[in-house]
């Protein structure tokens, strides 16, 4: 290969420049294409992983609710209307392991540092939940109520019911409301995201646009020195050959180059110097 | 004029700076391969293909006319403005395309003016990169290029001509060959001492090249967004002002000091008349900021006064302070020392103390004459006998800059800027000097200017550095045949 690449430089004078000017071309042309692709793989790419990441988001966030809801009926099933077969301390069980999962999974979508908090807090309103269906489950519930209501005029009153309204539902309802936030705000982490994606596919565009327009600059420097260099000259020689041939106008160039024009002129002048002879 | 021939000379300072391109990715790749790597990479290939397309179809040739010299320098200076700004906008950030513009030839031209607000987020490599536009800047690209140049003989020479005033020029009394390398070892020992003194003082390996590299090249360049002032460091500062000084002296002068000859900076009256200026400024700023009571004693007034004092003659545009924050008197003093600023022959701007000396005994002459008529005066520096030529050319000079000035402070306030701003931006414009005063203070930026302002400031960076004259030159290369 290297060979090859060796011999296509080995030749000298035009053919060389020739060869060397248009592998630059095909170079940058290779360049310019090969960037665009790059560029564009990773638009593509960074557009993938915001499109799936915000799916991911409100795909947990609908698990979250799905599971928040199952919990609820379950506790008022039991609690309110007071069926505690095992049908809904399964139920419950269940949907207390899926709020785990989800709220887990939440955790491992949103990392703690794009947003203070909120994880933390959601963590948190779940395992408040599940210590509460937990409790129930257990029977811990009027011990415990009586414990933290020991001066409650009310006290002797206290059933699941209201167990339910003054503990379960408070933590029911701040938990739906963390789920709302964490759905908000996890596609509103997005938006920079976005932002900075319109901002890099605008940025991915310039490598190719100067690859394009360093190669406009290239070939019209192409034309000018084949012009100039080349065409020019043997327009002149062929001309004043022309002019020798036609009324014997002493061939008379002055070509300044080393290369294959230079000698052309060199070998027409000795051509007529022995033609003359 | 050869256009083939110009193009092959701007095609080698190109390949030079593509080699630049190239250390600069070698200096993110050392960095964890930070995010300029791969624009700096890019912009060195696209370059280097730019500037060795025309090295392969035009044959060297041994000499060149003084028309293709001025379009080698002149096209040189533009071209590495245009590439210079090529890992700017690939890299994105703040750099749009006037902003990238703005950037490469504040580098390029030594300025050191800025449009960017958070000059920390900016990648190690972009900020060697960036660095590095200013040292090629201060020994001018076309210096560069005829450094690897293999013809030897008149063509340097010629092309030097445009790049120094002609004040300089008549200060080198070696043969161009040897100015070559006067100037590479001067400017190359300058920056490796300057780096190992900052080293030295505290700064790590990378702060250290890269403000030898704007001390040197007398741009004002930093990486930090508090420039010096972030270090708070009196032996940084000292070795800064050091070779922010001996980058604003002759070159000529400074190697036959270091080679011990005749002509040295001891004997120089320009360098005497530079460094009495300094030293008067900084005294007089130093008592007016500790009377007003800006610092609680005169040596730290000394010490603020002095920095921004030199900072400001050399044109390099370092901080240490916010001299918006100074007294009128301080405020005038810098706006003065930013017209005068370094000698010719130096990589510093402006009108330069060598043309301040001349000016002021041609118009001392020109009393003496009032007084006696019949009498011949010459007019001499360090010695050497001034022709009409050179007094025509100084005084030219200097209504040329301060019409320049004018002009520059017209548009500003044409575009919303206030007087102060107007006229300390385009005297930092015309200078290289950089900060000014206003909203392009010395610890602000250009960024709040308008994009029209921006472009105008560039043309007057430009303008400044090519002298004036050989900037204006380029458009008339036609009617020289």
């Amino acid at each position: 290969m290297w060979k090859r690449i060796k011999a296509l430089f080995a030749v000298k004078g035009i053919e060389r420049r020739m060869r060397v000017a248009f592998t630059s071309i095909v170079l940058l042309l290779v360049f310019a294409g090969a960037t665009s692709l790059l560029e564009l793989e990773r638009v593509s790419h960074d557009t993938e992983q915001i499109l799936v990441a915000s799916e991911q988001s409100v795909d947990v966030a609908g698990h979250m609710l799905a599971a928040l809801s199952d919990h609820n009926d379950a506790i008022i099933y039991m609690a309110v209307v007071g069926d505690t077969s095992v049908r809904y301390r399964e139920a419950l069980r269940g949907s207390m392991l899926q709020l785990d999962a989800t709220c887990e999974r939440a955790n491992e979508l949103m990392p703690a540092v794009e947003h203070d908090g909120l994880n933390d807090t959601l963590a948190m309103y779940v395992e408040r939940l599940n210590t509460l269906a937990e409790e129930y489950l257990e029977g811990r519930v009027y011990e415990n109520v009586i414990r933290r209501r020991v001066s409650d005029s009310l006290a002797t009153n206290l059933s699941t019911r209201s167990w339910y309204v003054d503990e379960y539902k408070v933590a029911y309802i701040d938990l739906s409301r963390q789920i709302s936030r964490y759905m908000t705000d996890s596609q509103s982490v997005l938006s920079p995201k976005v932002n900075h994606l319109s901002h890099t596919a605008r940025r991915s565009v310039t490598p190719v646009f100067i690859s394009l327009l360093v190669m406009f600059i290239v070939v019209m420097m192409l034309y000018y020195f084949l012009k100039k260099l080349y065409v020019k000259p043997i327009l002149r020689i062929n001309r004043s050959l022309g002019d020798y041939l036609s009324y014997k106008v002493p061939f008379d160039e002055s070509i300044a180059c080393g290369d294959e024009i230079g000698q052309l002129r060199d070998r027409i002048d000795t051509l007529i110097t022995k033609s003359n002879k | 004029m050869r256009v083939h021939v110009v193009i092959r000379y701007i095609g080698m300072v190109l390949v030079f700076l593509a080699a630049f391109m190239l250390a600069s990715a070698g200096v993110s790749l050392l960095n964890n391969h930070d995010s300029a790597l791969y624009p700096l990479l890019l912009s060195s290939f696209v370059t280097a293909i730019l500037g060795l397309f025309p090295l392969i179809f035009v044959e060297r040739v041994e000499e060149i006319k003084t028309k293709e010299g001025y379009a080698i320098v002149v096209g040189s200076w533009l071209v590495a403005c245009v590439v210079g700004m090529f890992p700017y906008l690939i890299w994105g950030g703040e750099f749009s395309l006037v902003n990238a513009w703005f950037e490469s030839v504040s580098g390029f031209t030594t300025t050191g003016a800025s449009i960017l607000n958070d000059i920390e987020f900016l990648p190690r490599g972009l900020l060697f990169w960036r660095s590095a536009t200013t040292w090629i800047g201060g020994i001018g690209v076309v210096m560069f290029a005829l450094v690897i140049l293999p013809s030897m003989g008149r063509s340097r020479q010629m092309l030097y001509n445009v790049e120094l005033s002609t004040i300089a020029k008549d200060n080198f009394h070696y043969r161009s060959r040897e100015i070559m390398r006067i100037l590479i070892f001067v400017y190359l020992g300058l920056t490796l001492a300057t780096t190992v003194l900052l080293k030295l003082s505290g700064m790590c390996w990378f702060d250290a090249a890269t403000h030898a590299m704007s001390a040197c090249g007398t741009s004002g360049f930093s990486t930090k967004n508090a420039s010096v002032a972030f270090f708070d460091n009196p032996t940084i500062e000292l070795v800064m002002m050091g070779a922010m000084t001996l980058s604003g002296i002759h070159f000529g002068v400074l190697y036959a000091t270091m080679t011990g000859r005749r002509n040295n900076i001891f004997r120089s009256e320009i360098v005497r008349v530079y460094v009495g200026m300094m030293v008067i400024a900084s005294l007089i700023i130093a008592a007016n900021l500790f009377s007003d009571g800006l610092y609680p004693t005169f040596v730290e007034s000394l010490r603020h006064a002095s920095f921004q004092v030199v900072s400001v003659t050399t044109t390099s545009g370092f901080a240490t302070a916010d001299t918006n924050l100074w007294p009128s008197l301080a405020i005038i003093l810098l706006i003065f020392c930013s017209v005068v600023c370094g000698c010719a022959g130096s990589t510093s701007g402006g009108v330069k103390v060598d043309r301040l000396v001349i000016a002021a005994k041609v118009i001392r002459n020109r009393v003496k004459l009032q007084q006696h008529p019949t009498a011949v005066i010459t007019t001499r520096t360090d010695g050497t006998v001034q022709g009409d030529n050179v007094l025509n050319l100084v005084l030219t000079f200097v209504v040329a800059y301060i019409l320049l000035v004018l002009m520059g402070t017209i548009v500003y306030a044409m575009f919303g800027c206030d007087i102060m701003t107007s006229f300390t931006a385009s005297i930092a414009c015309i200078g290289n000097v950089g900060p000014g005063f206003g909203e392009v203070g010395s610890l602000d930026n250009y960024s709040e200017l308008p994009t029209i302002l921006k472009l105008n400031s560039t043309l007057l960076m430009l303008v400044g550095r090519l002298e004036i004259f050989g900037f204006i030159q380029l458009f008339f290369l036609r009617s020289w045949r």
